[in-house]
């Protein structure tokens, strides 16, 4: 291997192991922590983990090293106030961290430049995700990436197969699959329409047999209906219209599915009036839906994760090197937002918050200068995407700078609005 | 080669199912547990307000006392008005209003005040009672949503079980012949507050609570609150999570709140919750970490309860399904006394990490390792 190559890499994974090794997320790794450990000491299959059941066999799989390991006699310590152990926290997330490389390898053999593939792999955005918080959407996007590759190589059956895979990880991965569905019933290719409705029905319902015994209320009340805006409770939500507005969503907002519609309704006239490629077309629809969301839906900070490896692959293929230097500045700026605005700089660290920086941190109505800035960007990435191929400029960072000092000023020292 | 990468997979796999099939439920230890709610599941009842068992008609001024050292103006004339003049001091100040009431609590009362009160100062109530053989205690406590309430300067309705509010304090108190003899309003500043400030009490009364018991797990009729009784108290050190799974109907503005009880206090609590259009079922989440309100009606103060109570609208049919109540214990580390100094130190180091590793590496990447192109 590539010395250069290699030494990416191993900085890539030092890092997410180091920070892995001590901070995470102290509620969601407390559930992921949980739920492993029901199974492994009482032997009941958590039907009620909080994400989707690929994810929690994934987390089982991995942990099963980590039961070895106790069972052996190992003493784990506890750091601060966490809820996991060291390694266990460290176990727990090594399925995210493989496929965080896994994403890199195939980034870089699908284009061959190093600088792309290190734009994810070292994105602070996605080592953040990883290795401190502990989030999983890193399973979701290696099956994506693999799956817009397969595209590329017209491996259309196999590349469904990869995009479902990734909507058992993520419901995400399904809005590809969906928009190649659409496009084989357009084009009237209903053969091929009804091997990819097979692959998808076949492999969804072999993700859930587990929960069939149980019953599937439970999962259709808990998750399908909160996803689809149909949930019963009032939660927190991130996105722009809600920070301004004090709206509490039941699950995604209703505007999510005149974003849906929206999203489709685009896909299918472009698809119908150019000539451009499936590729192509599915990567820029796909990059519009996660835009989408992030505005219109609860839009959890972790989903703006998605847009790095897409916006380099679509940079790549349509040689806007603009667009994959500008993700990694999105990566840079979406994590310093999230610590400093969603979170607080010692939350992940010592597993409570405390803001050690009160100037950028605790301040009053930091959701609205989050969503501010956050909408700010995704306006920049839709440009990079739509116009006309552009390099990316430092004035962009002063762009972005502008609009966050903007929103800090009217919002947390003026409270023009107070939600 | 390839055939050595499949087999490589394979084995990665094999490796990881294995211990993942013979190991599940082996781990001695039991830090994860989950027990069925529903298992000492005793009795379920609708509650609502009852008829009216007492108003105060602010038409006597001697029955109510004024107490406090600041200089205040009690008036009592179809309300009460109460204006205090505060001095600049470096203490707190209170100056408080009783009245004499007789309020028997095995008629469960619900006393609801309508008042006013200036911003800038807090405000409270508090009650005293005496039991059958006339022995005093206080209903009352520290941490109570009914203490040490902001001032807003608008008018607010604030209810009290009087029932809870006896028991948490006195968990072993019998309410057969107890009653509540005395309340008091409060005014308080803290230290450096000056100025003329007011209290306007519009109404003040007491109803008693109408209870529909069902022996089964559903209940139909019209309340604002269901309280299922889940049998003795359960300890809620390690209490993690509370998943209840219920059947709901109701009016169409019909908004509640799912609690968690372990004898008057409230071990846990869910979001608030709307009706669906797609199903009537919910399954509710409830926290610890997401105390931050009490309900009105409460269950047995020797017992683990479910409440749910309605914040807008009325429950007109409730049928619980499952409850799964979670505990998870944590150790927290030895080491865990953390200084303003250590966690910056910490979170330098996490920054190092996070963000200079990183951008150097990929200048380096971007400036130096060009020979990808």
């Amino acid at each position: 291997m590539n010395t250069k190559v290699l030494a990416t890499l191993l900085v890539g994974l030092v890092v997410r192991i180091e920070i892995a090794s001590f901070a995470g997320h102290p509620v969601d790794m407390g559930l992921f922590t949980y739920s492993a450990r029901l199974y492994y000491e009482t032997g009941r299959v958590d039907t009620l983990f909080p994400s989707l059941p690929l994810v929690y066999y994934v987390q089982l799989l991995f942990y099963s090293l980590y039961a070895v390991l106790r069972d052996a006699g190992f003493a784990d310590r506890a750091f601060l106030y966490h809820p996991a152990y060291m390694v266990e926290g460290l176990i727990l997330r090594i399925p995210s961290i493989l496929a965080d490389l896994g994403i890199f390898y195939v980034l870089l053999k699908f284009t061959g430049k190093l600088r792309y593939a290190a734009f994810y792999l070292l994105n602070p955005f996605t080592i953040y995700l990883t290795g401190a918080w502990g989030m999983y959407d890193s399973l979701m996007m290696l099956p994506l990436v693999t799956g817009f590759v397969l595209v590329a190589r017209n491996q259309m059956r196999f590349a469904s197969v990869s995009f479902v895979i990734s909507g058992l990880f993520k419901l995400f991965g399904f809005i590809p699959f969906g928009l190649m569905m659409i496009e084989n019933l357009f084009q009237k290719r209903f053969k091929e329409f009804a091997v990819q409705l097979g692959i998808g029905t076949g492999l969804t319902a072999l993700t859930f047999a587990p929960y069939f015994q149980s019953g599937l209320q439970d999962f259709y009340v808990g998750f399908v209906l909160r996803f689809l805006g149909g949930s019963g409770a009032l939660s927190r939500s991130y996105n722009i219209i809600a920070a301004f507005s004090g709206l509490r969503f039941t699950g995604s907002s209703p505007f999510a599915w005149v974003a849906g519609a929206a999203v489709i309704g685009a896909f299918v006239i472009n698809r119908r009036r150019r000539s451009a490629s499936s590729l192509k077309s599915l990567l820029l629809w796909s990059i519009v839906a996660a835009v989408s969301l992030n505005i219109f839906t609860q839009s959890q900070p972790q989903w703006l994760s998605w847009l790095i490896p897409l916006s380099i692959l679509y940079a790549f293929i349509t040689q806007r090197d603009g667009l994959a230097n500008f993700s990694y500045f999105f990566g840079v700026t979406s994590t310093f937002l999230s610590i400093t605005l969603l979170q607080t700089s010692t939350y992940l660290v010592t597993g409570v918050p405390s803001a050690l920086f009160s100037a950028f941190e605790g301040l009053p109505d930091a959701l609205i200068v989050n969503a501010v800035t956050v909408l700010g960007m995704l306006v920049m990435l839709l440009g990079y995407v739509f116009l006309k191929p552009t390099k990316f400029k430092v004035e962009v960072v002063v762009l972005t700078a502008l609009v966050y000092l903007q929103a800090y000023f009217w919002f947390t020292i003026m409270r023009i609005i107070v939600v | 080669m390839k055939l050595r990468l499949y087999s490589i997979v394979i084995i990665a796999i094999l490796t990881l199912v294995v211990p993942a099939v013979f190991l599940r439920g082996t781990l001695p230890q039991q830090t994860a547990t989950e027990i069925d709610g529903l298992a000492q599941f005793a009795s379920m009842q609708g509650v609502s307000l009852g008829p009216l068992i007492w108003s105060e008609g602010f038409n006597n001024a001697s029955t109510w006392t004024l107490s406090g050292s600041t200089p205040a103006i009690l008036q009592v004339n179809n309300s009460l008005t109460l204006k205090v003049v505060l001095q600049y001091k470096t203490t707190a100040q209170t100056l408080s209003v009783y009245h004499t009431v007789s309020l028997p609590l095995d008629q469960g009362p619900i006393v609801t005040l309508r008042l006013q009160v200036s911003g800038g100062v807090s405000y409270g109530v508090r009650f005293w009672g005496v039991t059958a053989s006339n022995k005093p205690f206080s209903a009352w406590h520290e941490g109570s949503s009914l203490q040490h309430r902001p001032g807003r300067g608008t008018s607010e309705t604030i209810q009290a079980n009087l029932v809870s509010e006896s028991s948490i304090p006195n968990p072993t108190l019998s309410l057969a012949g107890a009653k509540i003899t005395r309340m008091a309003i409060y005014i308080e500043a803290v230290p450096f507050i000056s100025g003329t400030f007011s209290m306007r009490l519009f109404s003040l009364k007491a109803n008693s609570v109408l209870i529909t018991k069902a022996n089964s797990n559903e209940v139909g009729g019209n309340f604002t609150a269901l309280v299922a009784d889940l049998g003795p108290a359960i300890a809620t050190q390690k209490l993690f999570q509370v998943f209840v799974g219920l059947d709901i109907q109701g009016s169409s503005d019909l908004s509640y709140v799912p609690y968690f009880t372990t004898g008057a206090s409230v071990a846990a609590q869910g979001y608030t919750y709307i009706t669906k259009v797609a199903t009537t079922y919910e399954l509710a989440l409830l926290s610890p970490r997401q105390v931050n309100s009490s309900p009105l009606f409460s269950g047995n103060v020797h017992s683990s309860s479910l409440v749910v109570s309605a914040r807008t609208g009325e429950i007109s049919f409730f049928r619980l399904n499952s409850i799964s109540i979670r505990f998870f214990s944590t150790q927290t580390a030895q080491s865990a006394n953390l200084d303003p100094g250590t966690s910056r130190e910490l979170v330098y180091y996490f920054f190092v990490f996070l963000f200079v590793i990183p951008v150097v590496m990929v200048v380096l990447v971007v400036k130096v390792f060009k020979d990808e192109h």
